[in-house]
């Protein structure tokens, strides 16, 4: 035998063994594929923006219901409860004070784009949507998957930071709002297949039992 | 002069704690060691083992002091919540450090 036994890879593996079962996957397809899906619903004659609003808000909602309801009824039964020690703990702290951070920041931005402060610059054309989503995107969801160490989540926050210069790049082709859901949409379609394709595979690994 | 220092080595073998030292336990007690507490659904699931199986060691570990066994009833099933116990943590600690003394130093 060859091998020790690293018992800090034994609990890194024991952590991800969380994102085994697709459900964070889904999720975040589904996350995303509501921002694509947003612009072509009228709510009640409502202005566009607000309808948008109001659907990407009970779209999130229902994938919030489905990450919880999905770990409870079906992750837990099968795979069984864990709980980890300090030093996730501290992990979780921290990501939650970045996420508060993130928010801030891109309150922030929004707020210096409505000044003009951005145009002032001149960054214009594709460069725009480039920068905004690898920014605002592309990092946090980054520094997300560091924490998390959900490494697929690294490919996903390229492709979804990706999202909107490719939108931009398709709009003098298909027009808005096509451009969003095939930029967009077709991200968060691509997510949730492989999400399904790991549910699939965690279903027929972990069998119903619960003792 | 060497060699009576392996001899040494060698008869801390003996003070080895057996408990710990049998592979499917110590597969148990490695995993309860990295977490704060686990149920039997997820012991099982990581260390491959039988339920039987899985009971059995386990009993022993909660007769020697090193693991805590709670059971709870959720929707109307049995629900098994381990935890290793602080006397199993130092146990392990000790098993850990008294197999380093022994096989840490070899070059082979």
């Amino acid at each position: 035998m060859n091998e020790q036994i690293d018992l800090r890879e034994l609990e890194k593996r024991a952590w991800r063994s969380a994102f085994q079962d697709g459900i964070w996957d889904i999720f975040l397809g589904w996350l995303f594929l509501g921002l694509a899906i947003a612009p072509f619903v009228d709510v009640f004659g409502l202005p566009a923006e607000i309808g948008s609003m109001i659907i990407v808000l009970c779209w999130n909602t229902i994938a919030v219901l489905f990450l919880i309801l999905s770990k409870k009824f079906i992750t837990i039964p099968r795979m069984g409860f864990v709980k980890f020690g300090a030093k996730r703990k501290k992990l979780k702290k921290r990501l939650l004070a970045f996420l508060i951070f993130n928010v801030i920041l891109a309150f922030l931005l929004l707020f210096i784009n409505i000044s003009g402060f951005f145009k002032a610059l001149n960054i214009g054309g594709l460069t725009e949507p480039l920068v905004i989503g690898l920014l605002l995107i592309t990092v946090p969801l980054s520094i997300l998957a560091y924490f998390l160490e959900f490494h697929r989540l690294y490919v996903y926050a390229i492709f979804f930071g990706l999202g909107f210069f490719n939108s931009e790049l398709l709009y003098p082709l298909v027009g808005s709002p096509l451009d969003l859901f095939l930029s967009q949409g077709s991200v968060g379609i691509a997510i949730i297949s492989i999400g399904l394709v790991y549910f699939v595979q965690f279903l027929r690994k972990y069998s119903s039992s619960q003792k | 002069m060497k060699s009576d220092e392996s001899e040494g080595k060698i008869q801390i073998l003996t003070e080895i704690n057996k408990l710990i030292h049998e592979p499917a336990r110590l597969m148990i007690i490695s995993l309860l060691y990295v977490i704060e507490n686990a149920d039997f659904v997820w012991i099982k699931g990581q260390t491959g083992l039988t339920d039987g199986n899985l009971s059995s060691h386990l009993s022993k570990l909660e007769s020697a002091g090193y693991v805590i066994v709670e059971k709870s009833i959720k929707n109307k099933k049995t629900n098994t919540l381990l935890k290793l116990s602080e006397g199993g943590r130092k146990a392990f600690e000790e098993y850990r450090k008294k197999l380093t003394q022994i096989l840490g130093s070899t070059d082979n």
